[in-house]
């Protein structure tokens, strides 16, 4: 029993949070075979999207979903920043940009006018991951992150074990299930230049990787280029393939100026 | 002494093996594979699977131990008596170069267990280079097709009990096929520093596929995991691959094979020079698996040989 009450006081304070974005990667928490193990290890403390009453104190660690698209959201992110010990992106969304990010690479009065004819007084900023406007201690990623990764976070945190993300493409987990390789039956497949763990799972169902985990560590993004020129590809069509999801890390990626955690 | 067997026979035999042997064949599926059959007709052997044979031996992800508060229970495989049939000369020598390393029970189990029946290979692809890599015969049974008539060789004990009902050949065939691919030195070893391997490094993408499909890289990866109540767990193993960083990386984060060069090298001298040094057989067995899954078709083969030109030359 004595076990028991200390587990109790010592579970850590989570908050979930969400700024600019589908609410997906808060919902992923939610499923039922994710929500019940995590409620068990840690004390979920705010979470606005499932409570109404939200603890308002300090957190131990606060997770974030979602792009900063107003300048509402970076107040909100700074006021986080200042409230948890530890800040975890949650989602391609808050890791790299998700597809918001996109407009980074296009005119952005036209893509106001495309989406929005007739509300003329709303502003239109470029949508930036978080950590462009508050540090952050880890990364969650994949769109939507997958329910593995977040139960083995947890399982980190509360155990005080170090957390890490595979540093290996998903041409590895790709390969290891056996799948037939997309890049050789001539589809343009970002596999060999994305971070893995999420299991190759559009591969496996016949679909290309759209890169939404980021850049791997160590993809050789040179070879790649010359792969695809030799396959008859356009630097057009990869460039538009690498903005889908993590275009602005690809980009600093090739430029050798990551900011991101892990280089 | 070789048995006979027509071939249109074949089905009816292998049938009654189904009956008693869980019997592995290649068949095509999404990619082709070796893969437990319940009827003959289901086995493809036109072409060399992508898939290899080690995939049987050295399962993707394997559970070796469960533990459960203090108690610790290791686990072994539990596999009928198997029979693997229209395996390829190459993918046979591949388990003979996987017999020399792997000591472990689980792999030493499955072994036992299995008996190796061999399929010669009729149509060799331009990616085919085993005559260059010196196989030896190592099978159980191995058949040859001949005039309509499968000729069986006999390897072994276990092997001769399969066709004891069938009748003698009167005289024995053994049939050797020409690859158009030859590696003509091998004799690499003083190469290491040449900077000729740095043009097929660069191309490389690190994407593992060579070493994933190579049916004698046996590295692997142990990793332990508990459950959310922290008091049960396993521990499983799966496959590792010497073209990804992370292979090398030790704790406080150094990684021994730093660069692509490193990496790419070790993976062609493993399998050309440090084997045979250490076994006396060369590890690569010449399926040609990892230039056929190379995305950016990078050719190893093509660089020992212009290596052993640029040598003639300088002997001139």
């Amino acid at each position: 029993m004595k076990q028991k009450k200390e587990n109790t006081t010592e579970k850590l304070k989570i908050g979930l949070y969400g700024i600019s974005g589908c609410a997906g990667c808060l919902l992923t928490v939610i499923y039922e075979d994710c929500f019940t193990e995590i409620n068990e290890l840690v004390d979920i403390k705010a979470f606005p999207l499932i409570k109404e009453d939200n603890y308002k104190g300090p957190l131990d660690y606060c997770f974030i979903e979602g792009t900063v698209c107003f300048d509402e959201d970076i107040i909100t992110l700074k006021k986080l920043r200042k409230r948890s010990k530890y800040i975890v992106a949650l989602g391609a969304c808050s890791h790299v940009g998700g597809v918001p990010s996109m407009k980074n690479f296009l005119n952005k009065d036209k893509v106001m006018r495309f989406v929005y004819p007739k509300y003329n007084h709303l502003k239109s900023t470029n949508p930036t991951p978080i950590n462009k406007h508050i540090k952050v201690d880890y990364y969650l990623p994949q769109c939507p992150p997958s329910k593995k990764e977040i139960l083995e976070f947890v399982q980190a945190i509360t155990s005080n074990r170090p957390f890490r993300l595979t540093e290996d493409p998903v041409c590895f987990e790709c390969r290891k299930k056996g799948n037939p390789c997309l890049l050789n039956q001539g589809q343009l497949c970002l596999g060999p230049i994305t971070r893995g763990g999420c299991d190759a799972l559009c591969p496996t169902n016949d679909t290309i990787c759209y890169g939404c985990r980021g850049p791997c560590p160590d993809a050789n993004i040179h070879a790649f280029k010359e792969l695809l020129k030799e396959k008859g590809y356009t630097q057009k069509e990869l460039v538009a393939k690498m903005q889908t999801f993590a275009g602005l890390q690809f980009k600093e990626f090739e430029e050798e100026k990551s900011t991101w955690l892990e280089k | 002494m070789q048995k006979i067997i027509k071939i249109n026979s074949l089905n009816e035999f292998l049938t009654n093996l189904i009956k008693d042997y869980t019997v592995i064949a290649p068949v095509k599926e999404r990619t082709t594979k070796f893969k437990a059959i319940l009827d003959p007709k289901q086995i493809y052997l036109d072409k060399i699977t992508k898939i290899p044979l080690k995939k049987f031996f050295l399962p993707e992800e394997e559970l070796l131990l469960a533990f459960k508060e203090n108690k610790i229970t290791e686990v072994r495989p539990k596999t009928k008596p198997t029979i693997i049939f229209g395996a390829r000369k190459c993918d046979l020598n591949a388990i003979n170069v996987l017999d020399k390393v792997m000591k472990d029970p689980n792999y030493m189990h499955r072994r036992k267990n299995t008996i190796l029946i061999g399929m010669y290979c009729t149509h060799p692809d331009k990616y085919c280079f085993c005559e260059s890599m010196e196989l030896i015969n190592f099978y159980d049974l191995f058949f040859y097709p001949y005039n309509g008539h499968y000729y069986i060789s006999i390897g072994s004990k276990k092997g001769e009990a399969l066709v004891k009902h069938l009748p003698s050949a009167k005289k024995e065939i053994t049939l050797k096929f020409k690859n158009t691919k030859k590696i003509k030195n091998k004799d690499i070893a003083a190469d290491y520093q040449n900077t000729i391997w740095e043009t097929d490094a660069n191309k490389c993408l690190s994407c593992s596929a060579c070493t994933v499909v190579c049916p004698t890289c046996n590295c692997f990866d142990i990793k332990d995991k508990s459950l959310i109540n922290k008091k049960q767990g396993r521990r499983t193993r799966s496959s590792a691959s010497c073209q990804l960083k992370s292979f090398s990386r030790v704790a406080g984060g150094k990684a021994f094979r730093d660069s692509r060069l490193s990496r790419f090298k070790h993976f062609v001298y493993h399998k050309i020079v440090y084997f045979k040094n250490r076994h006396k057989i060369y590890m690569c067995v010449g399926c040609g698996r990892c230039l056929r899954a190379c995305p950016t078709h990078i050719d190893w083969t093509k660089t020992i040989n212009i290596l052993s030109k640029t040598k003639k030359i300088q002997k001139k």
